[in-house]
């Protein structure tokens, strides 16, 4: 599965070069079905015809923490306001950094005043690993025909801090827009940066 | 009592500064001056060296698969200024197929600084740095230091010995430049087929500086058949955005002896089918 992904992205890199057959999307994104945390099975193929964001979080990763300081929330109400999907999925395995169950999972989120739509559990990994997530936070956008198009890090400042975040240009704040404005995603990919995911 | 003093001013216990993280690694960082007067207009180094706790590693400029960028921000005079600043040659940190770029226990980095033309003889100059790393084991903690010297201008140049000793100590560990040759060749799927040749090479591996180049945590085969040198199969990145012109990193070689090397290379990608072109 996590193959199939990186030929995906590979393919469509190699292609990139060439303006005439220049992709429009990073490909199909890839389905999946998982527990939110209420217990709760939920799968992206029902939210067809919908933005979906997916973030991947550690509540206790600094670089977490930092975009937690008002930068994510603000971009979750944003979002779900605009009507797109928002899932903060939780890719730790059992007793690693930042893995915890539902319930704290919500209370986490909520002493941060976080607002996704759910909060989703992949303690195996299965999910991270088929979107080749490599750190919290990566950011994915997915279109409501069901193409990635956008997979990377959250902005362009990996040393960035509270007082520089609003300099930063915001990757998938820029790939939602020119979405939505019918344009291609000019910058589909970045290097994404942050704490590994603790498979 | 004075011992003590230039252990306070040179040295900040970072990690302590994170007091929320009871888990925060210990990070000495010290400022290496090794001139104490300058020349108005002259280049000179100036070290940094970060002392992290043992078992934790920081990013190079480049961290990989995962972490963030060990950054130094410099607070120059005016007109002073930073020309490069060389990070030492990373190892490479597997973490179930993660790969990371990082440093490890002591790591010494060395600026070229300016100053400017026109300096009024006997005036001090402060300069200061502010690092900032992500420090990682199997959680990560953030930590920051600053770090600063004073240098006079003079009319000629006044060293300390024992800086002088310890950044020439420090240099030891940077990626020297290449002498030998470089041929870089962008395949048709868009790897890069790398030779290096002129250094003795038994295993290696290419740091490049920007994720976009080559992807970080792909493995790298190695060519047979390069006497004298080593061939790297580099994984374009999926992070590309445009067509790299140049490869620029630290090649890290072993040779059949163990003795490690490293190198900094800046070589220009030439594309696979340049040379069926020129045929035609």
């Amino acid at each position: 599965m996590k193959h199939t992904l990186v030929t995906t992205l590979l393919a469509s890199a190699v292609v990139f070069g060439n303006a005439l057959s220049a992709p429009t999307t990073l490909g199909e994104a890839p389905v999946f079905t998982l527990t939110n945390s209420n217990g709760a099975s939920v799968s992206l193929n029902q939210f067809e015809g919908k933005y979906v964001v997916l973030e991947w979080w550690n509540k206790d990763c600094p670089v977490v923490k930092r975009h937690y300081g008002g930068n994510i929330q603000g971009l979750q109400k944003q979002f779900t306001k605009d009507g797109v999907v928002w899932l903060s999925i939780l890719s730790s395995a059992p007793g690693k950094q930042g893995y915890v169950l539902g319930d704290a999972a919500n209370d986490a989120m909520k002493s941060k005043e976080g607002a996704p739509s759910h909060i989703l559990l992949d303690a195996d990994g299965k999910v991270g690993k088929m979107y080749n997530a490599k750190t919290t936070p990566q950011m994915v956008l997915i279109s409501p025909k069901g193409e990635m198009l956008y997979n990377g890090a959250i902005d362009n400042m990996p040393n960035g801090n509270s007082e520089t975040m609003s300099k930063a240009e915001n990757y998938l704040v820029r790939a939602y827009n020119e979405a939505k404005a019918g344009k291609e995603v000019t910058i589909k990919t970045s290097q994404p940066y942050g704490c590994g995911i603790k498979y | 009592m004075s011992v003590l003093k230039n252990m306070l001013g040179s040295v900040l216990i970072a990690g302590l500064s994170f007091s929320q993280q009871a888990s925060a690694p210990k990070v000495g960082a010290e400022i290496v001056l090794p001139y104490r007067t300058v020349v108005a207009g002259d280049e000179f180094p100036v070290g940094i060296r970060l002392t992290v706790e043992e078992r934790w590693h920081i990013y190079w400029m480049n961290p990989g698969d995962t972490g963030i960028p060990t950054n130094i921000k410099w607070t120059l005079p005016e007109g002073w200024q930073v020309n490069r600043l060389t990070y030492p040659t990373p190892h490479r940190y597997d973490d179930e197929g993660m790969v990371s770029y990082t440093h490890e226990g002591q790591v010494d980095f060395v600026a070229w600084i300016t100053a400017p033309e026109q300096l009024k003889l006997g005036g001090g100059f402060d300069i200061k740095a502010d690092v900032n790393w992500l420090a990682c084991i199997q959680s990560c903690v953030p930590g920051s230091a600053t770090v600063s010297g004073r240098v006079t201008v003079g009319s000629n140049v006044v060293r300390d010995p024992k800086a002088m000793e310890k950044l020439d100590a420090m240099r030891s560990s940077l990626p020297k430049v290449w002498q030998g040759e470089t041929v870089v060749r962008r395949e048709a799927e868009g790897d890069l087929d790398a030779t290096f040749s002129g250094v003795a090479a038994r295993e290696g591996f290419f740091f490049a500086e920007s994720a976009e180049v080559v992807e970080p945590g792909a493995l790298q085969p190695v060519a047979t058949g390069v006497a004298n040198g080593i061939g790297l199969r580099l994984k374009k990145s999926p992070y590309a955005r445009t067509v790299a012109k140049r490869l620029r990193g630290v090649l890290w070689l072993k040779d059949s002896s163990g003795v490690e090397r490293s190198f900094w290379i800046d070589a220009p990608i030439r594309e696979a089918n340049d040379g069926e072109q020129k045929r035609q």
